[in-house]
Parts: structure tokens; sequence; C-alpha cells
């Protein structure tokens, strides 16, 4: 069963497929004879289904495209006494126009069905005049349009404008300059749509109050009403050549065209009366913006026109921590719109509040006048007498090419101590940033109640003259001292030496004399010899005093001397001498006294040499 | 030997000479010290009172006939620290202490009055060296260590001579080291007599007054302001010129004010 109903399926189909191959055809259908402007259409038939996108069009030179491609199909089946017919008719449309009269064709487009390639045959077409109505239909219908056309072409291209007109020129960056937009007319005005203004990119722009009119003005030769639009005041915000873009209007115009139908009763018009729609638009206008001339001073914020200055405060006596204000009011004409608020310069102690801004513009062609009003609230935080720098404000002045910078008088201002703050720490209430916590409990240390010892002058002593005199009293003391001593010293040193160097001589002679007594057999001249001879040796030798010669001085000067070994020896002669000096007896033979007093002078002077 | 105790008796009568010199210095005013002991009496009693602006008449009656004395300074301050005056105590505890810088309530009083003012200067930290030194140094007034600094120069001249005229190896070998060590104990005590000397004859640091005053980048109303100082705060001025002074904070920031707004210490 199915495989028959396939087979079936299969048949339909090839014989589809047969019957399209067979008739294939590919035609451009197009008007042989067109006006100028006219629009018509241009059709490409072809009865089979084509492949995707296998159409390619003619180029359609010297016409332009108005409309399409747009494309219809269809398909028919019709069975008729069991035969089956079905037709495709797939339709490419265009419509086209042409600008200009002459002989045209359209060129050959190709389609492909299958993969088959069709093509249509050149089409000639010929454009006429439409003043060239000879062959033209005697139908009203046509007529009519070609009426239409009439009155369109009626209209000409100046008996409506739209201009946009500038004042000047040339500005500088912030000068005003005023824009008009205007519409000239020559016809009647049944009515506008789509106005569109210019965007004015790159400036600032006031509308101005404005008589629409009409009123009647010459331009190029011409009387037109005119009609104005818009005024505006624009102020560039940057500099070069700004260019504004072209305003856009719809009007709708009559027109009366004069008919050629034949005039019945009284009551025909001889006229039509016709409206016709025109789109214009201005011509893209440059301006040139100059830019302001550098440098600038420092106050300058941009403004740019003629002002005045005005600044006062409020009062010029308040407590700490209240407010005042200075009022500064800038009055003039410009673009005083976008000034912005002069910088106030306030002693640190100032805290300034957010500025306050009224204003009063009016726009006028002229430019804006009026006033802007600029309050500052500020606080005084410290008593004391202040003076407020000026206030200054700068503008450009476009008439004289300078800059012009105003300057109010400097505001006096008398702050007194604040009356609401503790009197006893009047400045306490101002600190906030330290804590002071532990002071709380706390407070400074008593007075000091014992009378002061009061002094007039701050004298330190150190470096002082009396200083300097001390010490260079020292110093003469010290140096005198050194002198006067170590002379005395030397001399002291000197004469030791002698007597000591001639201790030995003098001991020589003593016991060369001591010997002589001895062989004299004086016995109390030997033993004075001797004692004498022992004595001045140490006195000389040791340096004593002969006052201070003992025994007990001399034993103590051998031992100290390292000699303690003759210390005994020697103070025991001087004691037998002394005895034997005044007694009759003779412990010792004087020789061996003699011999014994040499001999212990000989070795303490060796000691004492070594 | 008997000469160096003649020596030594003669320095020691000499450096005696120098202190009852520099005493002379200091005291010589007996006159009007009466009538300052009225005014003194009475201001405290003032004070005792809790009458602090009459005590501070006292007072300044005393400061006004040119005398000057840390305890006077000190009182003169407390009063204008009760009085709410925090700029003017901060002055005053200042003088205090320049010309006693041992004066220990003075410091404290001026730590309490320095924690009201507003400025918070981050003071550069000392070295801890230089702190000892200045601890040893404040604890013995300028005076003493002068006369500290003499004593020792006529140590140093007998050790001098001690050595050069000793002798006995003994005798000249302690002279040597005496001379050494006293020679040492004088520079360092001459120093810190020096440095008192500086504290108390510098007349560059100086207390504002004024509630609070901007310290501009030239001596000019009009010039820029560079920052703020509020009363109280200590500053250091540079140099003067026609009614404004240049100044300088702990943390280095300079610049000039008018000079009515500061008063020197």
């Amino acid at each position: 069963m199915g495989r028959r109903f396939f087979a079936l399926f299969v048949a339909i189909l090839t014989f589809c497929t047969a019957f399209a191959e067979q008739d294939v055809t590919f035609q451009a259908n197009a008007p042989m004879i067109v006006g100028v402007g006219e629009p018509f259409r241009v059709e490409f038939e072809l009865n089979a289904k084509p492949d995707d996108k296998s159409f390619s069009p003619p180029s359609f030179e010297g016409f332009n495209v108005v409309a399409g491609p747009s494309v219809s199909r269809g398909s028919s089946m019709q069975i008729i006494n069991g035969s089956m017919t079905q037709s495709f008719s797939y339709t490419i449309t265009y419509v086209l126009e042409s600008p200009n009269a002459g002989q045209r064709s359209i060129g050959v487009a190709t389609i492909g069905v299958d993969g088959k390639s069709y093509s249509t045959r050149v089409t000639p077409i010929e454009v006429r005049q439409h003043s060239d109505n000879s062959h033209n239909q005697s139908q009203q219908a046509a007529q009519e349009q070609s009426l239409e056309q009439r009155a369109s072409s009626q209209l000409a291209a100046d008996d409506l404008l739209l201009r946009l007109s500038l004042s000047r020129s040339s500005v500088y960056k912030g000068e005003a300059v005023r824009a008009t937009l205007k519409l000239y007319s020559r016809v009647s005005i049944v009515g506008s749509e789509g106005a569109k203004l210019p965007s004015f990119d790159g400036f600032w722009n006031q509308p101005l109050e404005v008589d629409q009119g009409p009123f009647r003005e010459t331009l190029n030769g011409k009387v037109y009403e005119a009609y104005n639009l818009g005024e505006f005041l624009l102020y560039p915000q940057q500099s070069g050549r700004l260019t504004i873009d072209p305003a856009k209007i719809t009007i709708t115009a009559q027109i009366f065209v004069r008919n050629n139908r034949p005039r019945n009763s009284f009551f025909d018009n001889t006229h039509d009366v016709y409206n016709v729609r025109r789109e214009l638009t201005t011509k893209p206008v440059v301006l040139e913006v100059k830019t302001l001339p550098a440098p600038a001073p420092a106050s300058f914020t941009g403004a740019v026109g003629r002002y005045a200055l005005e600044a006062t405060i409020s009062s010029a006596q308040i407590s700490a921590n209240s407010a005042t204000n200075i009022v500064a009011t800038i009055s003039g004409n410009g673009n005083i719109g976008l000034i912005k608020e002069p910088t106030l310069n306030l002693p640190a102690s100032f805290e300034l509040y957010d500025i306050k801004s009224t204003e009063q513009i009016r726009t006028t062609p002229a430019g804006s006048t009026g006033f802007r009003r600029f309050e500052y609230p500020i606080i005084a935080r410290a008593e004391g007498d202040y003076t407020i720098a000026p206030i200054e404000f700068t503008y450009f002045n476009p008439e004289t090419d300078s800059y012009v910078t105003l300057r109010s008088e400097s505001f006096v201002l008398t702050v007194l101590p604040d009356k609401n703050s503790t009197a006893s720490t009047g400045v306490v209430s101002t600190i906030v940033g330290k804590e002071d916590v532990k002071l709380l409990g706390h407070d400074i240390r008593f007075i000091k109640l014992n009378t002061p010892h009061l002094h007039s002058v701050v004298a330190p002593l150190i470096f002082s003259p009396l200083y300097w005199f001390i010490m260079a009293l020292i110093v003469v003391v010290a140096v005198a001292l050194y002198f006067i001593l170590s002379k005395r010293i030397r001399d002291n040193r000197n004469e030791v030496l002698v007597k000591g160097r001639r201790a030995n001589k003098v001991a020589v002679q003593r016991f060369r004399k001591a010997e002589k007594y001895m062989v004299e057999q004086n016995r109390h001249a030997f033993y004075e010899e001797m004692l004498r001879a022992m004595w001045g040796y140490i006195s000389d030798r040791f340096n004593i005093p002969v006052a201070d010669l003992t025994k007990e001085s001399i034993r103590e000067e051998l031992i100290r001397r390292g000699a303690a070994e003759f210390a005994k020896l020697f103070t025991d002669i001087i004691s037998q001498c002394e005895e034997a000096q005044y007694s009759p007896v003779e412990s010792a033979p004087m020789s061996e006294i003699y011999a014994r007093g040499i001999d212990i002078v000989s070795k303490i002077e060796s000691l004492v040499k070594r | 030997m008997r000469y160096f105790v003649i020596i030594l008796c003669s320095l020691f009568s000499l450096s005696a000479v120098a202190q009852s010199d520099s005493l002379a210095v200091a005291e010589p005013v007996q006159t009007v010290v009466l009538d300052s002991k009225l005014l003194w009496d009475s201001g405290n009693k003032d004070y005792i009172d809790g009458n602090y602006a009459s005590a501070l008449e006292r007072y300044t009656a005393i400061e006004q006939q040119g005398k000057y004395s840390a305890r006077l300074y000190y009182n003169i301050g407390n009063c204008y620290f009760k009085l709410g005056n925090v700029g003017k105590s901060i002055l005053y505890y200042n003088r205090a202490l320049k010309v006693q810088p041992t004066m220990e309530d003075a410091r404290e009083n001026l730590r309490i009055a320095e924690a009201q003012t507003k400025d918070k200067i981050a003071v550069v930290p000392e070295f801890f060296l230089n702190r000892w030194m200045r601890s040893v140094r404040t604890m013995i007034s300028c005076t003493v260590w002068s006369v500290l600094s003499i004593s020792l120069f006529g140590l140093v001249a007998l050790f001098v001579l001690l050595f050069l005229l000793g002798s006995r190896l003994v005798v000249r070998k302690s002279g040597f080291y005496g001379t050494i060590v006293a020679l040492l104990l004088f520079i360092v005590v001459t120093l810190f007599a020096a440095s008192s000397r500086r504290d108390m004859l510098d007349s560059r640091g100086a207390v504002v007054i004024s509630s609070a005053i901007s310290v501009k980048s030239s001596p000019d109303k009009a010039a820029t302001d560079m920052f703020v100082l509020h009363e109280g705060t200590k500053v250091t001025l540079l140099s003067e010129v026609d009614g404004w002074v240049e100044l300088t904070i702990a943390d280095g920031k300079k610049g000039w004010t008018e000079a009515s707004h500061i008063e020197r210490i």
C-alpha cells in the first residue's frame, strides 16, 4: 500500500516539474513612454518558482528608484476534467522615475530557476517632457495630474525660503549673538508641520520673545511676507568655527492654476486651487568664535559683557560664633546667567557657608540684562578686628577687547568676644579636637606665698665680664705662682746640690783638722771637730737645717733614704763623741772613733751618690 | 710642700670672692622691697579670696617696677589661668621657667595650661641623651653652674701646678690625672652653664596671645595664609620687620604674623 502511494506521489511530482520546465518565461513589463518626474512601474514577471536569491536586477541607469523591489508570489492549480494545470507567478516590481527627458532603456535582469538562468530583454523607454501633451490621453485624470504638477512647478524655489540669520558673524566666546529664524513667503501659506529647530550645539541659548509677524521684507530684490519663527540669544561655550545645523519645516502652500476647462457658468472657476507641500531647510550657518585673549586675570571666570559690582557687609560688628552676610551684586549686560560667584578670601578664623545666589535677568535682543546677587554667610570664630579682602570680579569687555577687574571695598569687621561662652574659660568652647578628660579633677597648683627675691637684671655669671676676670685672675695667679715657686725650688735645689757636693769636702777638711788634734792629743777639740764634721756632713748632704738636726731626724732621714743599717752606727758614733768630749774617761781610743767616723761618712757618701 | 697649701688656700679664697660677687649682682634691690612686699602680700590675699583680677593687678604692679622673679611670674600665670586667659598664663609660666628652670610647679601648671590650647603640633622627639642632659642641667641654676665652672678651673690650675712643680713622682702623677679629671669636669660644667645662659638670654621664644592668628607667607596683609595658630601656642621668632615677625613652630612650619599677636617670653 505504502509503496504504491509513494510511487504515485513521485509520479505527480515528476509531472509537475516537467510541466514547469517546459514553459518558463521571464519578461520585463514597462511603459513605452513616461513623463519627466512621473513615477512608473517596471515589473519583472516569472511564471515559475525562482531559486533563492538568484534574481539580479538590471542597472536602472538614468532612472531614480522610487520604490522597490517588492515581490509578489502567486500560484494556482486548476483541475479541469481530470487534467491538472498549475501556474506560478513571481513578480518583482520597481517604481522608477526619470529626472530628465530622453531615450532610456532598462537593462537585462536575470533570474535562476532550478539552476538554469533566464534573462529579460533590454526594454527601451522614452522619457518625455510634460509640456509635450500632444499625445497625452485626453482623460480627465491625466489632466488633473498634470495640473497638479503644473501647480508644484509654478511654486518657484525662491517663493518659500527658510533662513537662519545671525546678528554677527564673529564673536568672542561667551559673547551673545542673536539668531533669527525667518520664513519668507511670496505665496499664501495654509499650514505647516514638522518644524524642527536647530540643536544649537556648543551654545547656551536663550529664546527671545518676538512678534511673529508677518512683516513685509525685501530679500534679493523681491518682496516677501516674513514670519519670525523664533529668535534666540546664543552664547558660544567653545571657541572655533561653530556650525549651527539646519532648521527644517514643511510648508503647505496654496497655488492657483488656471484650468483649461470650458467655463460653463459664471460660478465656474477659471483657476483651480492646489495645496503644494514643500520641505524647507536652512543652510548650515557657521559662526566664528574667537578665543578670549590670554592671559586672563586670576579672578576671571568667564563673564563677558559689561558689569558693575557692588558688595556690602550686613553688619560691621558681630560677636564671635555668630554670623554675618557679605552680599555681592553683579549687575550689567552680558552672559550674566553664566557668571559664577566671585571668590571671597576670608581670614582663617572665619567659616564660610553655602553661598546663596539670587538673580533677576531679562533677556532682550541686545543681550541678557539684570543682576545676580551672591550672599556669603560667614561665621566668625575668634574675636578681633579683621579686614576682609575685597571681592574681585573680572569680566571681558568685547567692545574694548580687554579684561576689566572690579574690586569692592575691603570689609572692616569687628568681632567681639562671644557672650554665650562661659566667662572663666573662654577658649574651652572652641576646643573640639583634643580630649582633656584628665584635667577634670585637676587644677593648677597654688601660688607661691613667700616673698620672692626680686631681680632687676638678667645677668648670668657665666661668660660675664666678672667671670672672665676671675678666670684670668686664676690664670695669672697660677702662672705667677708657677714662676715664683719654680724659681724658689730651683734655687733651693741648687743650694742643696752645692751643699751636698761640698759636704764631703768640708767633712774631709774637718776630719783632717780632727786628725791634727788627735796627734796633738787635744781630746776636747778632737771630739768637737768630729761632731762638727759629722753633723755638718749630714746637714749639708741631706739639706737638713741645722736647727732641725737631732739624732732622731738623722735616723729618720737615713731610714727614709734606705740606709737604716747606718743610722744606728752613725748615731752611736755621735753619742760616743758627745760622751767623750766632756768625759775624762776614754771609752774608745781617738784613732778608732776617727776611723769609724771616716768609714761611716764614706759609706753614706757612696750610698747617696749611687 | 708648704707652698702648695698656700696656693690651695689662695684659690679657695678666690672662688669665695667670685661667689660673693655673683650674689652682689643678683641682689641690688633693697629700696623698693617694702612696697613690692606689700603688693605681693595683698596680691596673695586677693588670690586666696578668689579675687583673681585684683590679684593680677597687684602682681603686675610689681612687674611694672621692672622687677622680676620666677615666683612672681608663676603667680601672674596662675591669675591669668584662673581668669581664663590661657595664652597669657602659658606666657608667664614660660617666663617663670626661664628665670628658674628648676621650678617644678611652674612646669606642672604649664602642662595643664598647654592641655587647654587648641593647636596640636607634632613635636620632633628629642634624642634621649639630650633629654637627660637637659634634666641634669635644669637641676642647678645657671649661677651655680658658673661658680662650679670657676672653681673647677681653679682646680685645674692647681693640678697643673702640682704636676709641674711636684718634686716627687707621686705628687706629679696625681697632679697629672687630677688635671685631666678636673679639666673634663670643667668642660662639662661650663657647657651646662653656657647652655643655661643661652636659655636665659634667649629672647626668641614667644607665645601666641590672640585667640587665633593666621600666619602668612610674607609680612603683608594681603599675603597668602599659610596656617592658623591659636592662643597659647609656643613659637620661636626668627626675624622682625616693622610690626611683623617671622616665626617657626615646633614641627618646622614657618611664616609671618603681626607682632601684636604674640608676646616674647
